[in-house]
């Protein structure tokens, strides 16, 4: 696993087919048939065949067949054959033929797809698609709320326990 | 604001889409069976849009794209909003599909 990937200042950063924990990126990122932890991007983030715990940019972002749990980013957002669980976005998100959890975006347009719940100014319900409004899309917000909460405790739980372990060197079965 | 849109593609030009648009909402408007509702209102003896749109769109020389669109003026919190956002969609596509077979008729 490569632990962190860095791009200098305006570089563009790729992980292509591999692990890693943190990739930052000047410029744009990319990452495709892999799997990281936190991405960053100054610029725009691809995400393609690929899964990521988060993935921030200040472009626009693209998820393309790949999944991530939360998309903060500065531009538009587009998922295709994907899915988010968070989407906050200053720019408008596009979901065709993938779902997000909750999106909150000044426009939300989904088509072939399904979000659980949209605050946005503009949602717009094309062919195929599917937003719950009303108590639904407040259990649906409460759900991802519930279940990002939950994942960020165990990250955070599971993270501090190894470090705990690894101070506790006379404990016999820990090598 | 919530907007609903649906689109067909039509094997007519984008020229002649918008005569059989204003055809088929005569011809809509005459039916014995007429009700008003987001496209189409009786405003004397003109039919009118009501807060839908209709957008046509080149897909080649002899075909187009038409989407419509209808906005819906419920806040999402609303508990009647799911169930009025399905019933617009489904009668986006009614009228889409009733225009479709205005056209392949020919009666424009």
């Amino acid at each position: 696993m490569e632990e962190n990937v860095n791009a200098a200042q305006g570089d563009n950063a790729e992980v292509r087919r591999g692990i890693a924990g943190v990739v930052r990126a000047g410029g744009d990122a990319t990452v495709r048939q892999a799997m990281t932890v936190v991405t960053t991007a100054r610029g725009g983030a691809t995400v393609q065949q690929a899964a990521s715990m988060a993935v921030v940019s200040g472009g626009d972002t693209s998820i393309k067949m790949a999944g991530a749990m939360c998309v903060p980013t500065l531009g538009d957002v587009s998922i295709e054959q994907g899915g988010a669980q968070w989407v906050v976005s200053a720019g408008d998100v596009n979901i065709d033929k993938g779902g997000c959890g909750v999106a909150v975006a000044p426009s939300v347009r989904v088509d072939r797809g399904g979000v659980g719940a949209a605050l946005a100014w503009r949602v717009d319900v094309g062919e195929g698609g599917r937003v719950l409004f009303g108590p639904l899309a407040a259990a649906a917000f409460g759900l991802a709320l519930g279940v990002g909460f939950g994942i960020v405790t165990v990250a955070t739980a599971g993270y501090a326990a190894t470090k705990v372990v690894k101070r506790l060197p006379r404990i016999p079965f820990i090598s | 604001m919530i907007v609903v849109r649906h689109t067909l593609v039509i094997d007519e030009p984008v020229e002649r889409a918008g005569h059989l648009w204003t055809d088929f909402v005569r011809h809509e408007i005459a039916r014995d069976d007429f009700a008003a509702d987001e496209w189409l209102e009786a405003d004397g003896l003109h039919g009118v849009m009501g807060a839908g749109d209709v957008h046509f769109e080149t897909v080649s020389v002899a075909r187009c794209k038409v989407t419509l669109t209808v906005r819906i003026d419920l806040p999402p919190s609303d508990p009647r909003t799911g169930p009025e956002v399905e019933a617009a969609y489904r009668r986006a596509v009614d009228h889409l599909d009733r225009f479709h077979d205005f056209v392949a008729a020919g009666v424009g």
